[in-house]
């Protein structure tokens, strides 16, 4: 069932992607899309009950009217093809692919840094050149959190890669080395 | 013991200098699924089919299936501490087992760890489970005889190396017993031996290694077994393991037989993994590449040609029939697949006819060049005998009168039936085959008492290792069939000596007696 909706999103982002080049409006509808992704994330009931057969139409409509009042033409199409083809349970993950494609097409790489004390910004800074560098990616963004279990080192994961130099890796290689 | 710091420093120092301190470079994913055995993953977007997948805490995966979204793993081996969200790595290579000399006379898993509990295995080598078979160039004709030691066997359905025999038949109907009776007679033949035991209960296989051990043959044989306990994909790779170790050999130039017990059991353990990878079944629900599982893996056993060594490969793949139906699916499959069958016969099992080969059905497709001349020249009549013997043998069963020749027919036919009895782990070298089966295509045992045949033929055997050796020897060493007329004398001096049973019950159940004991010494 899930990776089915992972399919079909994929076919949502990807024509709201082409229409959005087209349409030169790439950036602004990045932008709307993430608030967008914002409400539905903080309400996940607001999902259940637009996908709830019992609820008539108009009082959707209504629930969704804050959204739709100020939002750009695109954001209401939008709504209106999600709510049409009753795919608001997948909305979050029709953005998500949205924001994969958007980002594969920027050159922006996320990437969660673990390292075993706090960086401070001009290791930041070096460490993003470099993975930049290393991943042909025109901007990076770093998630940090502290892992003290490292010991030392970094351990930088992105998306199917796990680049480890940290002290606690290169312990267990000597262990294995030795007990082999 | 002294323990010496000094030099188990400079040892770790030592070892040390071979680590590279290199940043550790991983592609991996994250296991969106797990259980029964199979696990799937997202990202892995470089995976290769086939590929072999580290969860970490020494459980392996091998790669399945390729879709849009993940990868389909199945589990080699424990899947109860691989949760959901843990990443898993990929190794770049493609499973291997051990293999080499160090392989022989232990009892390992499909992994080719050892289970026997004789400590680890240095293995020479590892290799690839998956190898493709030699093809048409390295291949030659099957020519040299694998001798089972069973009469039934060897003069019917003749077995040559490098060739692919089935053995088919319904559940107790003895294929283990000739499998294992088949590895007991390559004693001293240069031959190794390979026994897979897929699903069959760690007693059953604990009690072959039991006979194994007992007649020396571990000496020669690495058991490999995946037990019914074991999760399916253990089961599902068993073959292509042992296949694996058997290669090594053959490409060695030796001569190895291997076993495989049994495949419809391995397909059983691929359609459950195919079942749950949501590949679409098929016929009795197996998977549609369950016939290349089982062809891929036949395919390699071969006799290699001169260039290559001529090492060969002689599978005995065993395959169990609910009620006799060959016609199932993988029965069919394999059947097609091999060279010839042996055909275990459930009725005549029962009426003592053991081992209960069906002569009538089982056949041999390649092994009739490999059988020694002398085999031939005796046993050449003998398919045709049992057949008019079990066509008459239903219509004498209405009593009335029959003519000389119908007379003669039936006892040869019940004769033959007799002689190609044995019991269970006695093999008979060839020479002593040829014996007794000339013996009864040359009507000497026509006069003789069906009860005493056994008897007769353990006495002959006698009798020949003590006083005529000479001619023994002579069938061994050249294959033909040594002078008749000095044989026939021979058989005549012996039956001068030999005494028939007469209504003494009791005697001739002691001279019995006396017989096996002097059989089994032999």
């Amino acid at each position: 069932m899930k990776s089915t909706n992972v399919t079909a999103a994929k076919k949502y982002a990807k024509a709201m992607f082409e229409v959005l080049t087209d349409s030169n409006n790439v950036e602004d509808g990045y932008a709307d899309l993430i608030e967008l992704r914002k409400i539905f994330a903080a309400n996940p009931k607001l999902i259940d009950i637009l996908d709830d057969m019992r609820v008539s139409d108009d009082k959707k409509k209504s629930l969704l009217a804050p959204i739709t009042q100020n939002a750009s033409d695109f954001i209401n199409n939008f709504l209106k093809v999600v709510a049409s083809y009753q795919r608001f349970p997948d909305i979050i993950t029709i953005i998500d692919q949205f924001q994969k494609l958007y980002e594969d097409d920027k050159k922006i790489v996320r990437a969660e840094v673990l390292s075993a004390t706090e960086l401070d910004d001009d290791q930041k800074d070096r460490l993003a050149k470099a993975f930049e560098k290393r991943v042909g990616a025109a901007k990076v963004i770093f998630d940090t959190k502290v892992d003290k279990s490292l010991i030392g080192g970094i351990v930088i994961k992105s998306s199917d890669v796990i680049i480890d130099g940290s002290v606690r890796t290169r312990i267990n290689k000597v262990k294995e080395l030795l007990l082999n | 013991m002294s323990i010496k710091a000094e030099e188990i420093s400079a040892l770790i120092k030592q070892q040390l200098q071979g680590y590279q301190n290199e940043l550790d470079v991983k592609e991996t994913g994250i296991v969106t699924y797990v259980g029964d055995g199979i696990a799937r993953a997202h990202g892995l977007e470089n995976a290769l089919s086939g590929e072999l997948l580290d969860f970490g805490h020494g459980v392996f995966g091998m790669v399945q299936n390729l879709e849009t979204n993940d990868v389909g793993i199945m589990i080699l081996g424990d899947d109860t501490n691989i949760r959901e969200g843990d990443s898993v790595k990929r190794t770049g290579r493609i499973m291997e087992v051990p293999v080499g000399d160090e392989m022989i006379g232990r009892v390992v898993n499909s992994l080719g760890q050892p289970i026997d509990g004789k400590g680890p295995i240095k293995a020479d080598d590892h290799k690839a489970i998956e190898h493709k078979a030699p093809g048409v160039m390295d291949r030659q004709s099957v020519f040299e005889p694998l001798q089972t030691g069973i009469k039934a066997i060897d003069s019917l359905i003749p077995i040559g190396r490098g060739q692919r025999e089935l053995i088919i038949g319904d559940r107790k109907t003895g294929k283990t017993s000739i499998a294992i009776d088949t590895i007991l007679n390559q004693k001293d033949q240069n031959m190794k031996c390979i026994y897979v035991a897929i699903g069959q209960k760690e007693s059953t296989v604990r009690a072959s290694v039991s006979t194994l051990e007992q007649y020396g043959a571990m000496d020669y044989t690495t058991v490999i077994s995946a037990g019914p306990s074991e999760p399916a994909s253990l089961l599902y790779i068993a073959p292509y393991a042992g296949a694996t170790m058997g290669e090594y050999f053959m490409h060695k130039g030796q001569h190895v037989l291997i076993i495989y017990d049994d495949l419809s059991k391995q397909a059983d353990a691929y359609r459950e993994l195919s079942l749950i990878l949501r590949r679409p079944p098929g016929r009795e629900a197996y998977p549609g590449d369950i016939f290349y599982t089982h062809s891929r893996l036949l395919e390699r056993a071969a006799k290699l040609s001169d260039k290559l060594g001529g090492g060969s490969m002689t599978a005995m793949p065993i395959v169990e029939t609910q009620a006799g139906d060959v016609s199932a699916y993988i029965p069919t499959n394999v059947i097609s697949i091999t060279d010839g069958q042996i055909f275990l016969d459930a009725d005549s099992f029962y009426s003592g006819v053991r081992p209960a080969v069906d002569a009538g059905t089982s056949v041999s497709r390649v092994g009739g060049d490999a059988q020694v001349k002398a085999m031939k020249k005796v046993a050449g009549t003998l398919r045709l005998d049992l057949a008019s013997y079990h066509e008459l043998e239903s219509f004498a069963q209405f009593g009335s009168d029959l003519d000389e020749a119908t007379q003669a027919k039936l006892n040869r036919g019940a004769r033959t039936v007799e002689v190609l009895k044995q019991p269970l782990h006695s093999p008979i070298p060839v020479e002593k085959q040829v014996l007794i089966l000339y013996c009864l295509t040359h009507g000497f045992l026509d006069k003789i008492e069906i009860d005493d045949i056994l008897r007769y033929q353990n006495e002959l055997f006698d009798f020949f290792d003590h006083s005529h050796k000479d001619l023994l020897d002579d069938i061994a060493k050249t294959g033909q069939l040594p002078d008749t007329s000095k044989l026939d004398s021979a058989i005549k001096e012996f039956e001068e000596t030999f005494q028939p049973s007469n209504q003494d019950d009791g005697k001739s159940a002691a001279s019995t007696d006396d017989q096996q004991t002097t059989a089994s010494n032999d």
